[in-house]
């Protein structure tokens, strides 16, 4: 019998307790005792205690790490997995824990976004992350070459995956002259009022542009780019080049696009490298596609030939209408319920390939996707649908309608692959290899 | 009449700052994983220390904090589509109002592990603080069902009003039906874990096992030190109701006669006699304490068979050497969670033996034991006796048939791992976590072969 796998989530991103609970089955499938637990109350009371007092913090940490001290030590745990860095809390555990021999953090969200929303004991995440026992699986190549550009070594490509229970669901498809997008729009933040008309009638490229001219518009208006403005006024220039190299090549990784513009602009690559804030910068430039999503999801919607399912407040301002938040446990009805299935990258990660790709394949059905390489890397022709462009993609729903037959037999295409490819247990069996 | 709900999703409630707790969770969770019913696991230590962390110039906040905590698990609840909340004993219970009052949660499931007293009072176990009757009405609420492992932790809990009760025995994880660790060791018996009681032992108790003393002569030990040695609480209680020493006196002399019957059930009874001091007791809120004092009669019964063996040289001990080396036991070390398989494997038999301060007495290690297909030897009880045939774990009502048990296993290990065996395939077919898991949640239809 092998050590067993602690696996450490937090409830703060939902989406993760789910696939943490996966990764955990996985675990168990490949002989692998899995132990799930979550961070987010602690995490939360950390930065309570932060904002009072250190000692009171400190004292908090203090029985933390006790009792997660005694709970490895007592379990026997070898191995830490989490997606992003649910692991690292603290720096007084796992890294320096002897006990532990090798860390996986499975990214699934973005650096910058997992830093913000997830408070930490103090500690130093670079060096902590860097330890030679950890190992961050990225599922990305944007994704991967951000990690390396902010110095993260140890960066290994490793998709997401689906679960195996998926695979063996089998629920009726009750819908074929509908396609589903269940998901919120990505950013939750609404739209600017001048995008919802040209969300309205325009297509991708314009809506890109559109973006764009946002993002640069904004920089002297709010914070705390007017203040990057006032301290480097070159940030403009370099912010522009970046943003205009995203339209041209909207899959390379953003902070890749900003070390190529930072070439002709070194003193604004410089200044933001200097200030910490190359993240916030990136994310700027990934907001160049921050409608694709949306924009797909209405132009199917506009036609009368879209379901949506995602929380109803995140789509109200764009004129939808959604049923409510599919929970986990109806994820695979729902998702085999209908013959096709749109799906569509968040903006804020770079990367494409994400879960829902392997969970529609795994259900047995086919996806309608932008085309990109980490998609087209995961999936053949025959397996998933891939559009250069929203008007393609328009054409490629318009043709799947009129043959759902088709569209379910490339789903069954595409559970087959997922069964031999694409499972949490192929991922981990790699990584724990 | 419509069929039985089965779940859709199970949240278990753990405690980590007590890891046999955190591990039996798990074991629940892969069972209920195996029904194929999704089963999120989640620890409340960390919240429970927010109790210590708001407390000072933090004081204020603390609704904020039980906000945070019942958010986080009422988001997990509406994703995760959980209907069902389970935990060992009150693990589930944080702050008034979380899952009782929330209306996706069907039924809420109490496995007690531990005694209500200890539940109560654990450091291990602290509370958002409520106010009035709260936490009474929250622990037996209809959606509240509660599980005793035995017949007489059920009586007791009866007596403490709680209704809505069932008799579920602990089991065995199914992971321990097929590990094949060899057994390297005939020649000696072994035990895992500790003393049982915390406090150190009387001196003269420790001298009667050396001198040879049998159970019933330390349980009448036992009973008399009670009121000979009482602590400063008790000594309190009697100067304030002189009757207590009688009701005391009487309760102690059944439990030494009845030894598996429930103390709360023999104060109970022993109300008619000294009603005076029953109410007192009542009304100060003591009977629980009292009932704890009444079990003390069994305290030496797990070290004095221990000890049995120890002195012959037959059995190795590991566990915390500092308890046992009150009774002359030097243990061997702690034995990790994740090695307690080969460690049962390792040796043909076992001595097992209740903790006195619960009122059961088949506890865990019997049904981990068995799945390890091995024999153990155990003071006879009804719980036990109603889990296993005497084919399959050996039972003894004495010290003296303990070592005459344990002279015949040593002589002929090999009928000691054919009983094992036997015992594991009990296990296999009645007593592992899945076949409670089957039971207690409904819509199941019976387990399915783990």
């Amino acid at each position: 019998m092998s050590a067993p796998v602690l696996v450490l989530c937090n409830d703060f991103s939902l989406a993760a307790a789910k696939t943490s609970r996966h990764l955990g089955q996985a675990l168990a499938r490949l002989g692998r005792t899995a132990v799930v637990r979550d961070t987010r109350v602690l995490r939360w009371a950390c930065a309570e205690a932060e904002k009072v007092s250190t000692p009171r913090r400190d004292a908090y940490e203090d029985l933390v790490c006790g009792k997660w001290y005694k709970f490895i030590f007592d379990y026997g745990f070898d191995t830490v997995l989490s997606l992003d860095l649910h692991w690292l809390f603290t720096s007084r555990l796992m890294a320096d824990d002897d006990q532990i021999r090798g860390i996986h953090s499975f990214w699934f969200d973005d650096l910058r976004t997992h830093l913000k929303s997830a408070p930490m004991f103090p500690l130093s995440p670079l060096e902590l992350i860097n330890r030679p026992k950890v190992s961050h699986h990225c599922y990305g190549r944007g994704q991967q070459e951000e990690l390396r550009l902010l110095g993260v070594k140890r960066v290994l490509p490793s998709a997401l995956a689906a679960p195996r229970e998926y695979i063996e669901a089998n629920h009726p498809c009750a819908i074929r002259d509908r396609i589903a997008f269940i998901g919120n729009p990505g950013l939750p933040v609404p739209p600017a009022a001048r995008a919802l008309p040209a969300l309205a009638k325009e297509n991708l490229a314009t809506l890109r542009r559109l973006a764009r001219e946002e993002i640069l518009g904004q920089l002297k208006a709010g914070e705390p780019t007017a203040g990057w403005l006032r301290q480097c006024p070159q940030v403009a220039e370099l912010l522009a080049a970046a943003t205009e190299l995203r339209l041209a090549q909207p899959h390379t990784a953003a902070i890749t696009l900003l070390v190529e513009a930072g070439q002709s602009h070194p003193d604004a690559f410089a200044f933001l490298n200097r200030s910490g804030v190359i993240l916030d910068a990136a994310l700027l430039v990934k907001l160049v596609n921050r409608y694709d999503r949306p924009s797909l999801v209405l132009r199917l919607h506009r036609r009368g030939w879209l379901d949506v399912y995602g929380t109803p407040e995140q789509w109200a301002p764009y004129g939808i209408v959604a049923q409510p938040t599919v929970p986990f446990p109806r994820l695979a009805a729902a998702y085999q319920k209908y013959a096709v299935q749109l799906n569509a990258a968040n903006c804020a990660r770079d990367a494409t390939a994400n879960e829902k790709l392997f969970e529609i394949a795994a259900c047995g059905r086919l996806s309608i996707n932008l085309d990109s390489p980490d998609v087209r890397a995961c999936y053949g022709d025959d397996e998933i649908a891939l559009a250069e462009t929203d008007d393609a993609l328009e054409a490629l729903a318009e043709r799947l309608l009129k043959d759902p037959d088709a569209a379910l037999a490339a789903g069954v295409r595409a559970r087959q692959r997922t069964a031999r490819e694409h499972l949490w247990e192929h991922r981990l069996q790699k990584a724990l290899a | 009449m419509n069929a039985p709900h089965r779940p859709s999703g199970v949240l278990l409630m753990s405690n980590d700052m007590a890891t046999p707790f955190a591990k039996t969770t798990d074991f629940l969770a892969a069972a209920i994983e195996r029904q194929g019913i999704a089963a999120y696991v989640r620890d409340s230590a960390d919240a429970r220390y927010l109790t210590y962390l708001f407390t000072q110039e933090m004081a204020p906040a603390l609704p904020q904090a039980q906000e945070e905590v019942a958010a986080a698990l009422r988001e997990l609840l509406a994703h995760a589509g959980i209907d069902t909340v389970l935990s060992l004993d009150l693990n589930w219970c944080m702050m008034p109002g979380l899952f009782v009052d929330d209306t996706p949660i069907n039924r809420i499931h109490s496995l007690w592990f531990d005694d209500f007293r200890s539940a109560c009072t654990s450091i291990y176990n602290r509370q958002f603080p409520v106010e009035g009757d709260t936490f009474q009405r929250t622990i037996k609420h209809p959606k509240v069902l509660h599980h005793f492992y035995g017949d007489s932790m059920a009586e007791e809990a009866r007596l403490l009003g709680f209704s809505n009760q069932n008799i579920t025995r602990l089991a065995a994880p199914s992971e321990l039906i097929a590990c094949d660790f060899p057994c390297e060791r005939t020649d000696k018996l072994v035990f895992i874990g500790n003393p049982g009681f915390r406090g150190q032992p009387h001196p003269e108790a420790v001298k009667m096992m050396e001198a040879g003393a049998d159970i019933d002569e330390l349980r009448t030990f036992s009973r008399d030190a009670v009121l000979k040695y009482p602590d400063p609480h008790t000594m309190g209680w009697c100067q304030e109701e002189p009757e207590l020493v009688k009701l005391l006196g009487v309760a102690l002399e059944a439990r030494r006669r009845f030894p598996y019957r429930p103390a709360l059930q023999i104060l109970s009874l022993v109300r008619t006699h000294c009603p005076r001091a029953f109410d007192y007791a009542n009304e100060k809120g003591i009977i629980l304490d009292l009932a704890f004092l009444v079990k003390l009669v069994n305290r030496y019964d797990r070290p004095a068979f221990i000890h049995r063996l120890w002195k012959r040289g037959w059995i190795d001990v590991y566990s915390s050497a500092d308890e046992w080396k009150h009774y002359g036991v030097e243990a061997l070390p702690y034995v990790l969670f994740s090695e307690l398989p080969k460690y049962y494997r390792k040796y043909a038999a076992h001595l097992n033996a209740p903790n006195s301060i619960r009122d059961a007495t088949a506890n865990e290690k019997l049904f981990e034991i068995a799945a390890c297909g091995r024999l153990s030897i155990n003071l006879d009880s009804p719980d036990v006796r109603s889990c296993y045939d005497p084919g399959e774990i050996v039972l003894v009502n004495s010290l003296a048939s303990l070592e005459a048990a344990a002279e015949q296993v040593l002589r002929d290990p090999d009928s000691a791992l054919t009983a094992g065996e036997k015992a594991r395939q009990c296990t296999a077919r009645e007593h592992l976590w899945d076949h409670r898991i089957a039971s207690m949640l409904p819509g199941l239809g019976g387990a399915k072969n783990p």
